[in-house]
């Protein structure tokens, strides 16, 4: 973030957004089905990211 | 100065039980931790996970052993102190203890001792299935003492004659109203603790520059299952409010910081209050606005139902319950934040190299623990006056035991852990500095843990040159 | 089937099981008081540390054996011992937690054996304690207990717990014969002799002051007169063997001091049965309902032989002397 170009700056801030959306469907604002299809989205995505996306040097 | 022996009674259980849920919350979550760890090793055989193995190892050894002990006391306390409390809840919870005690503290303490010092002693896969045994010996034991709970909280199955309780279902004292939704939500709560726990090392390792690998790698497995876990707890914490909504209004308009019968619309989310139960009204109050409707009642304009649906002399004490949930809300709040903020960084790649992020959390380190003191604040002084909800009140609860015992051996207590915790932290703390797989700066003496300071391949025939740590057989 | 006697056979057993296996946990500990050199104190401590955990696990399961089977037992006698009970708590907690911080600090490792051998002196006495205030007596009321907690500071329950401590000193010389190296030996065995005789002469104390001043010890010695003598002949004629403990078998010491206590726990059951607390409250005024005895007595008989072959298991992996130089972890 302190390096950022303008975009990925932005880039930042939408995935902010993205999350509190999140946060906002999983504790059930939007009704209970959002809240679990959001669950499981997050979930799902979090493990995507997990194998598409290695940490540095790929230790794991 | 005329002391009264139910509010002596209710601090020291207090105390001791607040200190003692510090300590298998982090052992239910490091043993999982260190199970996960022990299988990584022996699939990729990679020197760091033994490493990390052997180093959270030592902090859990000292952790579970002050549980322990804390949770012996917790066992006779509820004689000792309410004594009324355990002559009535005794049919009904005691069986769940006792099947606790069977089933998963003999499961924990069999196999730790395999644990702890078997490495040598015992092949790789015995070894591991040792860890295996005491992980899960601390699940089914919170499972154990959280339907105990719960059934305080929400009870069910029995039928009682003057004073006496006699079980008729145990199906339904075992899986009351609330257990079902208490479990996992503690389960979440621990995992969660033990993850901020590593992360939190492991970034504070990156600040420093020191044992890149370690620390690249446990902070990678802390965030993973932070991030997933928070998810979750979020989701399990929301549909648990429900329940408690249903089965101890009481508790949740405390919580919430609302005094009238129906809350002005819309209906704006507290995070400071200085309530005044007395007059049955806020002296001061400060929120976000529309926050609390659409939080609380999934609506823009829908009230918020207060205290004084409760008569006052069944309501707990708003300013308790309000803070404690305020700090465990708002420490959800910020682990989902960092959560996301895990998830975007690996995808960007930066997840080691942004300094900010592993500032925050090294900062985040306890926050687990925090979180989880605050829900069971919530919990327990939410509960009140009851402690058994609608059949036992607090008060009438109390053993004919003395004020001037109750004080003196309060005061004991908290001397006695004082030493336990600065203990505990000056080691931990000793431990960290040190660093993973650095020899100690002081020499030996019997092994027990201190051996585990040293990396030691097992399927090297390695030898130190003292001839110390010999061949396995 | 007699629900309350078959609950107080689980909790005679978990009581016993205690009694063996924690008396020569906190027997080492006592006998580390008198024990001068630091690396022979350490091989001391690292012949307990794989299995106390579970030793102490048999304390919990007899005070919840209470809780469940005799709730107003329980409720009775915790009030009753409450000054005893929470320093033998405090004082098992110190020991606990030594076991992990003596090794974290070189420097103050030798006020970590301190806190480990005086909070193992002090959780003994106090086992002694109450034991001894039970045999005393404890008021009753309407089930409710109705007493002083100080009534435990009487003759009766301070031998009594000077008693059990020596006793546990037996168990703990004993355990220390089998397990420790050769330079520990003599150390173990004088143990043995000095414990054993402190212990039987105590013990004999208790007893003729108990017969004193309880009348319902008086009465059971009336009716079991037989029994109970020939329980105290066994318990002299051991504790005579103990006191002669020389370069003898390794084993054989320790089992003799086991034998000693099932003879004493056999003793004080002919004395206590048919009460729970005794000469106050039988077992059957005191169980709680058949629902709750049934899942207990259930549970206990599945889980209990599953518990004792693990439990054995973890024994027989640190089999044979300790390590010297430790558990190289």
């Amino acid at each position: 973030m302190r390096n950022g170009s303008p975009l990925q700056r932005l880039e930042s801030i939408a995935a902010a957004l993205v999350g509190v959306l999140f946060f906002f469907a999983i504790v059930g604002v939007f009704g209970l089905r959002l809240s679990i299809a959001g669950l499981a989205v997050f979930v799902l995505g979090a493990l995507v990211v997990y194998v598409a996306f290695p940490i540095e040097d790929a230790e794991s | 100065m005329k002391l009264d022996p139910s509010i002596l009674a209710r601090i020291q259980f207090a105390f001791t039980v607040s200190f003692h849920i510090i300590f298998p919350t982090m052992s239910i979550g490091l043993a999982s931790f260190l199970a996960v760890v022990e299988f990584l090793w022996l699939k990729t055989k990679k020197p760091v996970y033994l490493q990390i193995y052997k180093f959270w190892l030592n902090i859990f050894a000292m952790g579970f052993g002050i549980g322990v002990v804390t949770g012996i006391v917790l066992s006779f306390e509820f004689g000792l102190g309410f004594a009324r409390f355990a002559q009535m809840a005794g049919p009904a919870i005691g069986p769940l203890i006792a099947l606790e005690v069977l089933t998963a503290f003999f499961l924990e303490a069999g196999f730790l001792g395999i644990m702890l010092f078997g490495l040598h002693r015992v092949g790789p896969k015995l070894h591991f299935f040792a860890t295996c045994m005491v992980a899960i010996g601390t699940l089914v034991s919170a499972s154990w003492i959280l339907s105990a709970n719960s059934w305080m909280q929400t009870p069910a199955g029995v039928s009682i004659h003057d004073g006496h309780l006699t079980v008729v279902s145990w199906l339904h004292v075992l899986v009351n109203p609330s257990w079902l939704h208490r479990l996992p939500h503690m389960l979440a709560a621990a995992y969660l603790t033990a993850s901020f726990m590593v992360a939190g090392v492991g970034a504070w390792y990156l600040l420093k520059g020191k044992h890149q690998q370690f620390a690249r790698t446990t902070l990678g497995l802390g965030t993973a299952f932070a991030a997933v876990l928070i998810a979750g707890q979020v989701f399990i914490g929301d549909i648990l409010y429900g329940t408690m909504l249903k089965h101890q209004p009481s508790k949740m308009q405390a919580a919430e910081g609302f005094w009238e019968k129906q809350s002005q619309s819309p209906a704006p989310y507290y995070w400071f209050i200085v309530p005044d139960q007395d007059n049955q009204r806020n002296r001061f109050e400060l929120g976000i606005p529309y926050l609390g409707s659409i939080w609380l009642t999934h609506s823009l304009d829908g009230r918020v139902q207060g205290l004084k649906n409760t008569p006052r002399d069944l309501q707990p004490r708003m300013g308790m319950v309000f803070y404690a949930f305020r700090i465990m809300y708002g420490l959800a709040m910020v682990m989902f934040a960092v959560g996301v903020a895990s998830l975007w960084l690996r995808f960007r790649g930066k997840l080691f190299s942004s300094r900010w992020f592993l500032w925050i959390l090294a900062f985040m380190t306890p926050s687990g623990i925090i979180a989880t003191l605050g829900g069971w604040y919530v919990a327990e002084t939410g509960r009140q006056p009851w402690v058994i909800y609608g059949i036992l009140r607090t008060v009438d609860a109390v053993s004919p035991v003395p004020a001037r015992a109750l004080l003196s051996t309060l005061i004991a207590f908290v001397c006695v852990y004082g030493v336990f915790i600065t203990a505990f932290l000056v080691f931990a703390v000793r431990i960290i500095r040190r660093g993973p797989g650095e020899a100690p700066p002081h020499a030996e003496a019997s092994g027990s843990l201190k051996n585990a300071f040293r990396p030691y391949v097992l399927d090297s025939p390695e030898r130190l040159v003292n001839g110390r740590i010999t061949q396995r057989s | 089937m007699d629900l309350p006697l078959v609950s107080a056979c689980v909790l005679a057993f978990a009581l016993t099981m205690y009694a063996i296996l924690d008396g020569f946990d906190l027997g080492v500990g006592i006998l580390l008081l008198f024990q001068p050199a630091a690396a022979s104190r350490d091989h001391m401590v690292d012949s307990i540390t794989p299995t106390w955990d579970g030793n102490e696990t048999w304390i919990i399961m007899a005070g919840v054996t209470l809780l469940a089977a005799f709730p107003v037992a329980y409720s009775v006698l915790l009030p009753a011992f409450y000054l005893p009970i929470i320093l033998m708590l405090l004082a098992l907690g110190f020991r606990g937690v030594s076991f992990e911080f003596r090794v974290q600090s070189k420097q103050y490792r030798r006020r970590w054996d301190v806190a480990f051998a005086v909070g193992s002196l002090v959780a003994a006495f106090m086992q002694g304690l109450v034991l001894g205030g039970l045999m005393q007596g404890v008021t009753v009321q309407n089930q409710r207990f109705a007493g002083s907690v100080l009534d435990v500071v009487r003759p009766l329950p301070v031998i009594s717990g000077l008693a059990l401590a020596f006793g546990y000193a037996v168990l703990g010389g004993g355990w220390l014969k089998l397990k420790s190296s050769v330079a520990l030996q003599a150390f173990a065995n004088r143990s043995i002799r000095v414990s054993a005789a402190v212990f039987a002469i105590l013990f004999g104390v208790a007893c003729i002051y108990a017969v004193k001043i309880q009348p319902g010890i008086r009465s059971k010695w009336a009716s079991h007169g037989i029994a109970l003598a020939c329980l105290v002949g066994l318990f002299a004629i051991v504790s005579g063997m103990l006191t002669m403990t020389k370069k003898t078998r390794p084993a054989l010491p320790f089992l003799l001091g086991l034998f000693l206590f099932v003879v004493g726990i056999l003793g004080i059951a002919v004395i206590v049965f048919p009460d729970i607390v005794p000469f106050s409250v039988t077992l059957w005024e005191a169980a709680s309902s058949s629902t709750s005895q049934t899942l207990v007595l259930v549970g206990a008989a599945v889980v209990t032989p599953i518990v004792l072959a693990y439990s054995a298991f973890a024994y027989w992996i640190f089999r044979g002397k300790t390590p010297e130089r430790g558990w190289e972890a």
